[in-house]
């Protein structure tokens, strides 16, 4: 085929696909008969109340000398792991604050982290595009480190995002500036499945962020600068399960509702929204209004849901943290403007396996962990 | 003799400067690759596109989904959320009722529960229980009670200060453990 002849295929092609994604939006569009908010209304729901010292700041985590870029907990043990642009992973107490390790990194450009599911390791990566896993049990060497353990590579470009997979200690999902997403086995270092990339379809921009199902921990999400947030199958890496188009802007960051049935995503277009992952609906937006002109609009760097799903919380470049009532739609508190909150950007959250804690880092170069401190009342 | 000059000829053959061959046409091999792959992802796009669209025939509407997060969410329970549990109108009135017919002391055995003859009673971290408001502790403390106790330093009961959280009717006010700020020290009730 010439030259010619192929560049009206592709021209025939890309109307065919713009054609055929405006019908799949219209057919969606007719199915859109409410949303969480307007159904939650409908069944007389009022917005969660909170007081300013209902979540209150219990503890501020302070070492590092950089920003704080990632962090993750323990599933059990109460232990935050932290990767700061300092060139660190610290690995902290968080009932004492007390810092247990710390660890220096070859390569100083460390963009994620993650613990292992029994706690006893760590992973990192960052613009060296690989994956080091640290064994927090090893000797340390003659300058007092922790020696790496085991270096996944095979990205080419950045790592941006890692996660183990639940109760797996030898499985770990990182995605990358490369468009793709890899599981790894760790044991061996060597890539079990790659997702996306130049033949199989995938993301069309660097990967951001993955969140792994912890009721089917064989589908994970990933969100992209390609504004999608793609559902994939670990046991079949040739396509996507399914795309979710709405954003308008880099997804930064995605997490699995607690049910294991929806997922919540942030963009770069200063809202979060909530899928559905089996039908692909779009069941909330969550956005607020910001004063000043189009460029100061905050991004949404993290999310992370409460134990019951009722609450959202969320970080944004301003260095607020919304809590959202999930069903209301409505902001019930910003962390940002509390007492003792973060000076800068918050870059992370995450919360505590039994859901009793959330932990935020931030550009600052400070965690601090917000826990409930109000009463309960039954009227 | 013969040898050696075979020999000198192929070492002239070695130094010998390699023809130029003449240059061969440009064809645009990268660009072209580059564009079937292209055309070939795009064909590939349109089969997913149009097995969504056959999918989408079939699916639920979107408040089918939405009831089923609203029912997720009001039946699990939540540390971080202040907890207001209203109780319906019709019990609020089968309540009172009872409580005006209600004039012995089995009413404060759990039997029945009235806003204005509640029993004050409070449940010790180490289990026993005292009284005020001259009701028995005995039955105060006969009320179901579910009791959550913090066996091993958590980040809401880092001193081990955490004693029962009293989920039963009788109980309005759940108060802190002034010490760690984020634990249920005893069931008060007002």
């Amino acid at each position: 085929m010439s030259v010619a002849e192929l560049k009206e295929r592709h021209i025939a092609a890309t109307a065919t696909v713009n054609s055929l994604r405006e019908r799949l939006k219209q057919r969606r569009q007719l199915l859109l008969d409410t949303d969480v908010a307007a159904f939650a209304k409908s069944q007389g729901r009022s917005a969660i109340s909170f007081s300013s010292t209902d979540l209150i700041c219990c503890r501020t985590l302070q070492g590092h000398t950089g920003k704080v870029y990632s962090l993750d907990w323990t599933p059990e043990r109460n232990r935050i792991v932290s990767a700061s642009q300092d060139g660190r992973l610290i690995v902290w107490n968080a009932l004492t604050s007390q810092k247990t390790h710390a660890i220096k990194l070859q390569c100083p450009w460390v963009m994620t982290c993650a613990f292992a599911p029994n706690g006893q390791s760590v992973a990192c990566g960052g613009l060296d595009s690989a994956c080091s896993i640290f064994n927090l049990n090893s000797q340390v060497d003659r300058d007092g480190n922790i020696p790496v353990s085991r270096i996944l590579t095979g990205h080419k470009g950045y790592v941006y995002s890692c996660q183990y997979v639940p109760d797996q200690e030898t499985r770990l999902i990182t995605s990358s500036g490369d468009q793709t997403c890899v599981l790894w086995d760790v044991t061996t270092g060597q890539r079990i499945s790659v997702f996306g990339g130049e033949f199989p379809s995938g993301h069309t921009a660097d990967v951001l962020s993955v969140s792994i199902n912890s009721s089917n921990s064989n589908m994970f999400v990933s969100g992209s600068c390609d504004m999608t947030a793609r559902l994939w199958d670990t046991r079949i890496a040739s396509r996507a399960v399914g795309t979710y188009h709405g954003h308008q802007g880099d997804v930064n960051t995605v997490k699995f509702f607690p049910d294991g049935q929806r997922f919540g995503t942030g963009s770069d277009d200063s809202t979060c929204r909530l899928y559905d992952m089996r039908t692909g609906h779009q069941l909330q937006v969550y956005s607020q209004q910001h004063e000043g002109d189009d460029n100061d609009v905050p991004i949404v760097t993290s999310i992370a849901f409460s134990i019951s799903g009722r609450l959202l919380f969320a970080g944004y470049s301003s260095g607020d943290c919304y809590v959202w009532d999930t069903l209301m739609a409505e902001v019930v508190l910003n962390l940002g403007t509390s007492q003792n909150s973060h000076e800068a950007r918050i870059s992370c959250l995450g919360l505590s396996s039994d859901g009793s804690a959330l932990c935020t880092g931030s550009w600052d170069k400070n965690l601090k962990i917000w826990a409930f401190g109000g009463h309960r009342k039954v009227i | 003799m013969a040898a050696a000059e075979a020999l000198e000829e192929k070492q002239a053959d070695a130094t010998q400067a390699p023809r130029p061959r003449s240059p061969r046409r440009y064809t645009d091999l990268c660009g072209r690759h580059r564009l079937q792959a292209r055309v070939q992802l795009l064909s590939r796009e349109i089969g997913f596109l149009e097995e969504e669209l056959q999918s989408v025939e079939g699916l639920q509407p979107v408040s089918v989904c939405c009831k089923e997060v609203d029912k997720y969410v009001g039946t699990t329970p939540d540390p971080l959320i202040p907890t207001y549990k209203k109780r319906h109108k019709s019990c609020c009135f089968s309540r009172w009722l009872r409580a005006m017919v209600c004039f012995n002391a089995t009413c404060f055995t759990g039997g029945c529960s009235s806003w204005q003859n509640r029993p004050c009673c409070t449940r010790r971290p180490n289990g026993s229980c005292s009284s005020s408001g001259g009701y028995p502790s005995r039955s105060c403390c006969s009320v179901s009670c579910s009791r959550l106790r913090c066996v091993i330093p958590r980040l809401s009961c880092p001193g081990y200060s955490c004693g029962c959280v009293c989920s039963c009717s009788n109980c309005t006010k759940v108060r802190l453990c002034p010490t760690c700020l984020c634990c249920i020290s005893h069931c008060v009730c007002e």
